[in-house]
């Protein structure tokens, strides 16, 4: 617990989750509000409000096991390093991670190959990393970026929450 | 008041008792009037069979020679017809013996209405004794049946009997399992689309590919297309035949099982022995392209249509040990055993597959053969007839009152008056109609006689479309007569919108 919490300030924690939370579910959201409408068409309002319910628990789950993983992955790089470049650079990771799982769905729906993809993919990361090594000010902005999004990943949170709890009563 | 740890273990012993009594009085109210020598029935349903791809209905092929040694002591009905083009409102028909503007499972993933959760063929024949029984690899079944699990004595999920289950909601939310599973698909696995989830789907695909990998290498040779599966779940026909074949034998009778098995729906996987067969030179006649035609092209249709064929002609085979072990077993001397399909399937027209808008015979017109306890020799029966009609023909066939909001008719050789003959039988397609709404967006047909109406309505650039088909001399659809046979084609059509205004009647504003 020591070792976490000189590795990771609490400011520090929250910009990853919200990096974590705010594109998975911006993505989620899109996709539910796209099916919405043809759910009212066929389901009595109380399953459209569970189907709901479960895309945000699933989406607050799939937050929390990225944000695991980001947190595993800073405790096993020296902590000097996690302090000065790690949060930014994993905060820009997952951004472009994100757009790369769109493109990469995109890629396996219409059966497009995906090597170049692969490749196109790491020369990215490489390239972001450089950056942001290279440029601090990179980093500012995405720790600045991130703390405007914290008011809205908080709203997620506590509609996932809610969700949540809908989920538990249904199958209660 | 104190509480203590005596006190826990006394209220803790007698939660059995109450969860006991509350499962009795939930489900089905059972008189038990059926003794242990009322028969069996045993509803084997194969999804996606098209009756104009089996050899016993004519098809060129030699598709199911089981199938054919089974109606030497069956009823065979040659003018069945689906209450759908997919499995939704075909099932929901079956289920409930009413069409599906009526039962309103008109959408994919849909459920019927809360009514018909007391009013289906489970809780009709669980109170009259029956044990009854529902298994299904079909999702779309599964979403229908498990709303109806107060009506069954056992309801099996397809996990249970899966070589690999990919789906969790069946394990984790099992007590809102329709609302679960619609979420978890949309979430992990929207087929051919987007989906929910950023990261998890396409870690989910990725480790499912590498999985699938090393399991399809080991089933290499007996299935060299692939194993039979779908909805993220993979089972060989042959452990469900088996598992049915155990299920039947230790069921408490007189039961009622319904084995809903998804072959031979897309993908067609055919067992190694079929994957070589009907490299034929027959070829189909071909039919022209229709507005709703998907542009599938002749050869690509052929190929798949022989790929299709293949598959049936395993499933046939899966069926033929299966007839062979009941007959073995004298399970079918005591036994109504009715096999059917809940819709067809299409390679015309530019069309392939169900999930059309259209209403060919190929995607509704479906087999039903029923063998009641002991029969021994054929029967064929021309005249039309409708999935709804399997509920009370069986209900019938046991001396049993049929309820009046079953909207079937009591099937020959049961019933042997002339009224069968003469009413109309309908299949619809709404998947993109409301559930709670009149049918503003959907495809009728109406199977009159010989003549076979279709409606278009509500769809852009083909909203108020008719075709007329004479079956008797056109079986495969090829002359529409609307224009030319104008005054049938008028009074059919008069009949086909008093039915659709009547039953949207409900539907409508008062004001």
């Amino acid at each position: 617990m020591v070792t976490f919490k000189q590795r990771f300030t609490t400011q520090g924690l929250i910009q990853l989750f919200v990096y974590c939370a705010f594109p998975v579910h911006v993505w989620a959201l899109i996709n539910m509000f796209r099916d919405v409408p043809s759910w009212v068409l066929y389901m009595p309002s109380g399953d459209v409000i569970g189907s709901v319910a479960y895309t945000l628990s699933f989406a607050l789950i799939e937050s929390l096991i990225i944000l695991l993983v980001v947190l595993f992955v800073g405790m096993i790089v020296p902590k000097r390093w996690v302090l000065e470049k790690y949060i930014p650079m994993a905060s820009s990771w997952l951004v472009e991670l994100s757009v790369m799982a769109i493109v990469f769905q995109y890629f396996i729906i219409h059966h497009l190959p995906k090597r170049n993809l692969v490749i196109g993919f790491a020369l990215i990361l490489a390239v972001s990393t450089f950056l942001i090594l290279r440029f601090p000010k990179v980093g500012d902005a995405l720790r600045w970026i991130g703390e405007r999004l914290v008011v809205l990943s908080l709203i997620y949170l506590f509609f996932d929450l809610f969700g949540l709890l809908v989920v538990v009563f249904r199958n209660v | 008041m104190n509480f203590n740890r005596r006190d826990f273990l006394k209220l803790a012993s007698m939660l059995p008792l109450v969860a006991s009594n509350l499962s009795l009085s939930e489900g089905p109210s059972k008189s038990k009037v059926a003794g242990t020598d009322s028969p069996n029935i045993l509803i084997l349903v194969f999804d996606t069979l098209s009756a104009k791809h089996i050899s016993l209905y004519g098809y060129p092929r030699e598709t199911m020679p089981h199938l054919a040694r089974f109606a030497e002591r069956a009823t065979v009905y040659h003018a069945h017809y689906a209450g759908g083009n997919f499995t939704t409102p075909g099932t929901g028909s079956l289920l409930t013996g009413t069409y599906a503007w009526t039962h309103r499972a008109l959408s994919h993933q849909a459920t019927l209405l809360e009514k018909f959760l007391s009013r289906n063929i489970f809780n009709e024949f669980a109170s009259r004794g029956y044990y009854t029984a529902g298994f299904s690899h079909n999702l779309l079944v599964n979403i229908l049946m498990h709303a109806l699990r107060q009506n069954l004595d056992d309801y099996v999920l397809p996990a249970e009997i899966a070589l690999v289950d990919y789906n969790f909601s069946d394990d984790v939310f099992y007590e809102d399992y329709v609302t679960a599973v619609r979420s978890e698909r949309a979430y992990l696995k929207k087929p051919g689309q987007m989906s929910d989830s950023l990261f998890l789907a396409p870690l989910f695909w990725a480790l499912k590919e590498i999985h699938l990998r090393s399991i399809k290498q080991e089933f290499q040779r007996t299935f060299p297309l692939g194993i039979p599966g779908y909805h993220d779940m993979l089972y060989p026909l042959e452990d469900t035949v088996d598992w049915i074949l155990d299920q039947v034998s230790v069921m408490p009778q007189p039961f009622l099982a319904y084995m809903h098995m998804m072959p031979p729906h897309d993908p067609y996987y055919p067992r190694g022995e079929f994957a070589l067969s009907f490299y034929d030179e027959w070829r189909p006649d071909p039919k022209p392209e229709h507005f709703y035609s998907e542009g599938f092209a002749e050869e690509e249709l052929l190929d798949r249509r022989r790929r299709y064929d293949q598959y049936i002609a395993y499933v046939d085979a899966e069926f033929g040990r299966l007839y062979d072990q009941l007959t073995d077993r004298g399970l079918l001397e005591n036994t109504w055993l009715v096999f059917t399909s809940d819709h067809g399937e299409m390679f015309e027209r530019g069309i392939w597959q169900h999930t059309t808008r259209t209403l060919f015979d190929p995607v509704i017109h479906v087999p039903l053969l029923i063998s009641a306890p002991g029969q021994n020799t054929r029967q064929d029966i021309y005249s039309s007839s409708s999935c709804v009609d399997v509920f009370p023909t069986l209900l019938q066939g046991l001396g049993e009152p049929i309820p009046d909001w079953i909207e079937g008719m009591v099937l020959p050789p049961v019933e042997t008056s002339e009224a069968v003959k003469d009413r109309n039988i309908y299949a619809i397609e709404a998947k993109s109609n409301p559930k709670y709404g009149p049918l503003v967006k959907a495809t009728v047909a109406m199977i009159k006689g010989d003549y076979k109406l279709i409606f278009y309505a509500g769809y852009e650039g083909h909203d108020g479309v008719f075709e007329l088909y004479d079956l008797a001399s056109d079986p495969e659809e090829l002359n529409d007569l609307y224009e030319s046979r104008k005054s049938i084609a008028d009074a059919l059509k008069r009949e086909m919108l008093a039915k659709i205004e009547d039953v949207n009647a409900p539907y409508l504003r008062k004001d």
